[in-house]
């Protein structure tokens, strides 16, 4: 039991400590919102914030900052890679002269 | 008994290093991963390439009528639901059944608040004001997106409340077993947080 004493003292603190952060990030995000940054700036702050929350949930709720196995940080990253890729996509069909012609269009 | 038919569900596999359902939960959440990104992919297009005028324009901030506060207080309530989760597994890991039963209950409690939130205070005066799955092509993909977030929601809630009843009885024969078994529960509801995450600032705070 005394393993398991270890392992709820050193997660819990872990736990506390995400779930402040995770109320904070939030409150920045609908904060940040309410300001005009121009561009597409405020996509990319909403997006980061999100991507920190995110990790946070990860490492901490999900456990990954104690997990040692390679095959799933393989797993991962193979995940991560396809996932980017799937995200890129529309970006490269924006990008497509044949699409550029047709953007815009679909409405009429 | 149930290790002879299901063999590492306790000790790690020799060549993953984790137990089998929490290999199997990461494959499952790369799939999901890939799902919700197929729909993340789809806005992002549409978005893209979307006339700047007129009726099929993509609708601004004020155009789309949704509420921040309703979406950023179910945020709340996810986030609270997600450290209910983990005191959950962390009152297991402590032997402790009944405080973790308490978490689990109070955590199925919080994800039904969530979607009575989203269907009374967000579904049903959306679609009694006109914007239904028809409105726009924004709306259609909002109740998709949503709509499946919400479906993994109840999703969650099923697998909790069958480990707070029948599912518990395993405690008695296998209690490291059942641990790991809400462990599992424990990484799909933290990825439907995760998800919400992200949906939260793309649907009701960017512009």
């Amino acid at each position: 039991m005394e393993s398991a004493e270890r392992t709820t003292h050193k997660h819990s603190g872990a736990y506390v400590g995400v779930f402040v952060s995770l109320v904070v990030l939030t409150i920045v995000t609908v904060a940040v919102s309410t300001f005009d940054f121009g561009g597409s700036t405020n996509v990319v702050i909403a997006l980061a914030i999100a991507a920190v929350k995110g990790s946070l949930v990860a490492a901490i709720f999900m456990h990954l900052k104690w997990e040692s196995s390679r095959q799933l940080w393989w797993l991962i990253l193979c995940c991560a890679i396809f996932a980017f890729t799937l995200l890129l996509l529309p970006l490269f069909s924006v990008m497509d002269p044949p699409f550029q012609a047709q953007m815009g269009t679909w409405g009429d | 008994m149930s290790a002879d038919v299901l063999p590492y569900t306790v000790k790690p596999h020799p060549i993953t290093g984790l137990y089998s359902g929490k290999f199997g939960m990461w494959l499952f959440l790369a799939s999901e991963v890939m799902l919700f990104g197929a729909f993340f992919s789809s806005y992002i297009l549409l978005k893209f390439s979307a006339p700047s005028e007129g009726a099929a324009a993509w609708p601004t901030h004020d155009e789309r009528h949704l509420s921040w506060v309703v979406a950023g207080a179910n945020t709340l309530v996810l986030i609270i639901s997600s450290v209910t989760m983990v005191m959950a597994w962390l009152s297991l890991k402590g032997n402790n059944l009944a405080k973790g039963r308490l978490f689990l209950g109070v955590t199925a409690a919080l994800a039904s608040l969530f979607l009575a939130f989203k269907i009374f205070l967000e579904y049903i005066p959306h679609w009694h004001e006109g914007y239904t799955t028809s409105h726009s092509v924004f709306f259609g993909l909002y109740y998709t997106m949503t709509g499946l977030h919400g479906l993994h929601v109840i999703g969650g809630i099923l697998v909790m409340v069958y480990f707070i009843g029948p599912g518990s009885k395993l405690w008695r024969s296998d209690p490291e077993y059942y641990t790991n078994r809400i462990e599992c529960t424990g990484l799909y509801w933290h990825f439907v947080d995760l998800v919400w995450i992200v949906l939260f600032p793309t649907l009701y705070l960017m512009n």
